[in-house]
């Protein structure tokens, strides 16, 4: 039954979320024509850049919050309103339900924070390599900057390039999965209220918005303490980069992996309940 | 055989019961209306019966296996409005209805689209609010279910429709079925009723045969809920 309810869910998300991802490709579209004509040499362009990086921002981050708005809503309309009814009426268990949600929703919120990522990698490559004179790529590449100079990706930020590509997915699907479930927890705690359920989800929301990002600046801050502690050591500075970079890395994929499987567990035990829909 | 068993059901909205200790069987091969007055506790029984709520003390089971994923394959329901999503068509719903429920008859839904002239191919929010509440009917009753529990399905509608809904709906189960209906418009649905259960603020008064109760009382049903529950 768990397919089934994968295939209607996919078929129902499917009908939204890919023009939000399509939205993202064509933005990073007109981004790159913009930056290949030269449109914005010149003191026109002085002025227009700023602003077109604004919206450029602005673009993405909608985009992003849309994504995520749109599951939580879609949680809760066809979960725990009138569609309820027909979902909580199928012979299927409420982890059925819940799993199918959790896994669909992952997917499209993975791959929208995927794409989020790589439309300004893409934009800054198009741009170097539109400049005469590329450097950034040459700094992805082992040799760095060559000719002595011991500037590349790897001495200064401690990570080869594939490594930091997995390290990046990593913490993009770890950070997928807590932000989902901090939805959908609140969605499942804001049903064990007798009244103003969706006001109380909204409510809880923003408790474990606001306790994820104290836990999360914290875990990211002890280390650097520790950094900071040792910086007495001759090789202390020369190496501060990397090392803050892999503090930061590592305190935030823990974290977030810690603060996921702790919702996950969470919204099971919520899930399992039988459910109220007065 | 019986159906349906509800034993000490208890149900409470916020401290206040809307359904208190009701002990309740319905064999099979019955037409049984829940009749009672707007606010009795006719949804809230429904709504045990179907799973959506869970209650507060007792216990609710159905063909002796309580409230489930059984229970659920085994129950119709049909809610007092709409549930469907309005943006899917409605040949998707009876694939999803087809898909999900093992006793879903597929040839009877499109059979009975076909008489109302509905067609399968649109979306479900491009029908009116009658036409509507038909298709939901005709899913619902295209199930072969051991229990169908209806939740005022001629409610709101023209005389017309009503009839029509009546039809389907004794045309449709099966012999060894039983039909749950709740309503408060006695005087359409007693003809086809054979039980009556009259229910008023969370409690059951009377759970009699249809016949019984006009022999005993030389009245109609219709008179006799006119009386019982006189403002």
């Amino acid at each position: 039954m768990l397919g089934k309810l994968l295939k209607y869910e996919w078929n129902s998300v499917g009908r939204i979320l890919p023009y939000v991802n399509l939205a993202i490709l064509v933005i990073t579209a007109i981004g790159c024509v913009v930056l290949s004509s030269g449109a914005l040499n010149g003191a026109f362009g002085a002025f227009l850049t700023p602003l077109l990086f604004l919206f450029y921002i602005v673009s993405l981050t909608s985009f992003m919050l849309l994504t995520l708005l749109y599951l939580y809503v879609r949680f809760y309309r066809n979960l725990y309103s009138r569609e309820g009814y027909l979902m909580h009426t199928l012979p299927v268990t409420p982890l059925q339900l819940f799993h199918s949600k959790l896994i669909v929703g992952f997917f499209w919120t993975f791959l929208n924070d995927l794409l989020i990522i790589l439309s300004p990698v893409g934009l800054v490559v198009l741009a170097d390599k539109g400049s005469g004179n590329p450097s950034i790529l040459q700094f992805f590449s082992e040799d760095g900057l060559g000719q002595g100079s011991p500037f590349s990706f790897r001495t200064v930020f401690g990570y080869s390039l594939p490594g930091f590509i997995l390290l990046l997915l990593l913490l993009t699907a770890v950070g997928c999965f807590s932000a989902l479930l901090t939805g959908y927890v609140s969605i499942l705690l804001g049903q064990l209220v007798e009244k103003y359920k969706a006001a109380a989800a909204v409510g809880f929301y923003f408790v474990f918005y606001m306790a994820n990002q104290i836990i999360s600046s914290i875990s990211i801050l002890l280390p650097n303490f520790q950094l900071l502690a040792a910086s007495s050591e001759p090789d202390a500075v020369q190496n501060f980069l990397p090392r803050y970079l892999h503090g930061i890395f590592s305190a935030s994929l823990i974290t977030q992996l810690v603060i996921g499987i702790i919702l996950y567990l969470v919204c099971v035990l919520l899930a399992r309940r039988q459910v109220n829909l007065d | 055989m019986t159906l349906l068993e509800c034993k000490g059901l208890t149900k409470k909205y916020c401290g206040y019961p809307a359904l208190s200790n009701v002990d309740l069987q319905i064999g099979s091969g019955h037409i049984i209306g829940l009749l009672g007055p707007n606010g009795s506790g006719k949804t809230t029984l429904i709504k045990l019966i179907a799973g959506l709520l869970a209650p507060t003390e007792g216990t609710v089971s159905v063909v002796g296996c309580p409230i489930g994923v059984k229970s659920k394959g085994m129950v119709s329901y049909l809610p007092d409005y709409s549930y469907l999503n309005g943006s899917m068509k409605v040949k998707d719903i009876i694939r999803l209805f087809e898909d999900f429920y093992e006793d879903f008859d597929t040839a009877r839904a499109y059979d009975m689209l076909a008489k109302l002239d509905i067609n399968p191919g649109k979306k479900l929010k491009t029908f009116s609010k009658g036409a509507k509440e038909k298709v939901q009917l005709i899913l619902v009753m295209s199930r072969r279910a051991k229990l169908y529990v209806l939740d005022e399905p001629i409610a709101g509608v023209d005389p017309a429709a009503r009839d029509y809904i009546l039809q389907t709906i004794l045309s449709n189960y099966e012999e060894d079925a039983s039909i749950l209906i709740s309503t408060h418009l006695v005087s359409d649905i007693e003809k086809i009723l054979d039980e009556v259960i009259f229910i008023r603020n969370g409690s059951i008064l009377t759970h009699a045969s249809v016949d019984g109760l006009r022999q005993q009382g030389g009245r109609s049903i219709d008179t006799i809920f006119r009386e019982v529950f006189k403002c």
